[in-house]
């Protein structure tokens, strides 16, 4: 895994890294990713997949899947506002959302 | 002590409540004394207790109460009110919840009382429970081992006596692997079976709060209590478990695959296991050999589909409506970036990183999907076992529980300690770890012993379990060094 590749999954991820930390995921994710290919080579050393379905869902669930979407108010709007880290009377405070070079 | 079962102390309690407060007292104390050295709980509530004590008390049929006065400790993971739910993460410091997750409320009903949150490996990512802001848990048999993870604060509470249940949650393995390093029960329900209303998510098609118990008795009443449907849960089944079945061992067959543990299996492990298997070829079971090829492929799909759910559940921890924040941050894009770079763990970050690498253009195809795919291939080799056997048996770890420090720089080490655990959540099967009654003959180490049932069949694993540990098949082997440790 190059450093380019580091850094785009960073940046899709929000999340920002060190130099030690780009050489850390490119040794870390490679090996990892390197023992993933007792899967990525499955369909030829085994079974075919391609005929596989995703699907894990269980059938006995689909009753719910279906039932009313009836909203309700789970969380009152004070205990919400308490846990923030900033705010300003009922918002909760973020710093500019479009900043000057959008 | 840590023979006392829910039973006698809902008795205890249900004839004289007036016992609770002095019961409570021992308990907070205890916490006090041995918690320092193993650093399994967080945070305790004497206060909120003292309350729920008075509430208690005021109830006018306590007999109809499964669970009065039976205390309980919950994973940090847990919603409950008021009650820190970190995740052992600088994200969420300071985190309080918000609101009462459906398993804690269903326990509360029953007369249960929450006195404090566990110990973990942050949001859950870890099998050692060596990844955590509070610092790691050690290992009630020896403190300089690991207790296991992710859920080792709830398995050492547990096994400590500090509550008669504790919950954790079970995501690959993450109460059945800390319940084997501990020496006692750990049990994850099919997939649905207790609703994950309030669990904070990590790999939602996999996350299941899961018990933590000392006897399979004490299993099977929390069980009546907590699996229950949920229509909060979009997930869940739909009927109540039932209650342990009744089982004759001589009607049962046991699927196995030593091959399975020929390679990369501590040799104690292997001799206990073969051991067990003739005392329940002596009991009228019969065992049969049995073949899951695809089972080898279970790391890999397991840490695929994992990540790339957490990469997604975990978008949420971004800085901006509770837990930490980075300030001076001059616009939102930063603020994200900052917080959750600062806030996130090593551990964490890596699982985040994987994901969406997994996740991303030009791999989906050959990681996610794939992964997809062998998933539910293995899940139709699974449900063909069934045609041969009522149950599968596997050890529940490869390793005794090892030093702390030891591995925690070893990934691939960490995620393969995972093996024989990864399947169910990857299926949705129920699994239970059960506690051997000897442990390793060299160190006197706790050794798991796992099944796994099919899909829905919670009634008649825990039944099995049940009538294994009848015949001393499973016990806390160590009890006598807890007996006068523990705070019950």
């Amino acid at each position: 895994m190059d450093k380019k590749t580091v850094l785009q999954v960073a940046k899709l991820a929000h999340l920002e890294c060190s130099e030690d930390e780009i050489s850390y995921y490119q040794t870390e994710l490679s090996k990892i990713v390197e023992s993933f290919h007792d899967i990525t080579n499955f369909q030829v050393d085994t079974v075919d997949t391609d005929n596989v379905d995703l699907t894990v869902a269980k059938k006995s669930t689909e009753k719910f899947w279906e039932k009313p979407e009836n909203p309700e108010n789970s969380l009152a709007i004070e205990d919400l506002l308490a846990a923030a880290p900033d705010k300003e009377g009922v918002f909760i405070r973020v710093p500019n959302v479009l900043d000057r070079t959008t | 002590m840590n023979s006392m079962k829910i039973s006698q102390i809902q008795k205890m309690f249900s004839e004289n409540p007036d016992l609770m407060t002095g019961f409570y007292e021992n308990i907070f104390k205890n916490i006090e004394s041995q918690n320092p050295e193993y650093n399994s709980i967080t945070h305790v509530y004497p206060d909120i207790v003292k309350k729920r004590i008075e509430e208690l008390s005021q109830i006018k049929n306590p007999h109809d109460y499964p669970l009065y006065g039976v205390p309980i400790v919950i994973k940090e993971n847990i919603q409950k009110k008021n009650y820190s739910v970190q995740c052992a993460s600088k994200i969420l410091e300071g985190y309080l919840g918000q609101y009462d997750s459906t398993a804690v409320s269903s326990l509360e009903k029953s007369g249960a009382i929450i006195i404090g949150t566990a110990n973990m490996d942050e949001f859950a990512m870890g099998s050692s429970n060596e990844y955590s802001i509070h610092g790691p848990v050690h290992n009630p048999f020896d403190k300089k081992r690991v207790s296991g993870g992710s859920s080792g604060g709830s398995a050492v509470s547990c096994a400590l006596g500090f509550a008669s249940v504790t919950l954790g949650s079970d995501t690959g393995g993450s109460v059945r692997q800390p319940a084997a390093f501990c020496g006692i029960y750990g049990y994850k329900p099919t997939y649905g079976r207790v609703s994950r209303y309030g669990l904070v998510a990590y790999g939602s098609s996999l996350d299941q709060i899961s018990p933590f118990t000392t006897s399979v008795d004490d299993l099977d009443t929390v069980m009546k209590v907590i699996g229950q449907t949920d229509p909060k849960d979009a997930t869940t089944l739909l009927h109540n478990y039932q209650g342990k079945k009744a089982c004759d061992l001589s009607q049962i067959k046991v699927g196995i695959m030593p091959s399975l543990w020929s390679k990369g299996v501590d040799k104690s492990i292997v001799e206990s296991i073969n051991k067990t298997i003739e005392q329940m070829k002596k009991l009228g079971v019969t065992i049969k050999n049995i073949d899951i090829p695809t089972i080898h492929k279970c790391i890999s799909t397991y840490y695929i589909i994992a990540s790339a759910e957490a990469s997604s559940n975990l978008a949420r921890f971004d800085g901006v409506r509770y837990g930490y924040r980075e300030e001076n941050s001059q616009s939102i894009h930063e603020l994200y970036t900052k917080s959750r770079s600062k806030g996130f763990g090593k551990e964490v970050k890596k699982r985040i990183m994987l994901g969406t690498f997994t996740l991303s253009q030009g791999h989906y195809d050959a990681f996610y999907e794939k992964g997809q795919q062998v998933r539910n291939y293995l899940k139709k080799e699974i449900a063909k076992a069934w045609d041969d056997v009522d149950f599968i048996l596997l050890p529940t770890t490869p390793t005794l529980p090892f030093s702390i420090g030891e591995k925690c720089e070893d990934t691939l080490f960490m995620y393969l300690n995972d093996l024989f655990t990864v399947p169910a959540n990857l299926t949705g099967i129920p699994a239970i770890s059960c506690p051997m009654i000897e442990g390793d003959k060299e160190t006197d180490l706790p050794i798991g012993l796992q099944f796994y049932a099919p899909y829905n069949e919670d009634e008649k694993l825990i039944g099995f379990a049940h009538a294994l540990e009848q015949k001393q098949l499973f016990g806390h082997h160590r009890s006598d060094v807890f007996m006068n440790q523990g705070g019950l």
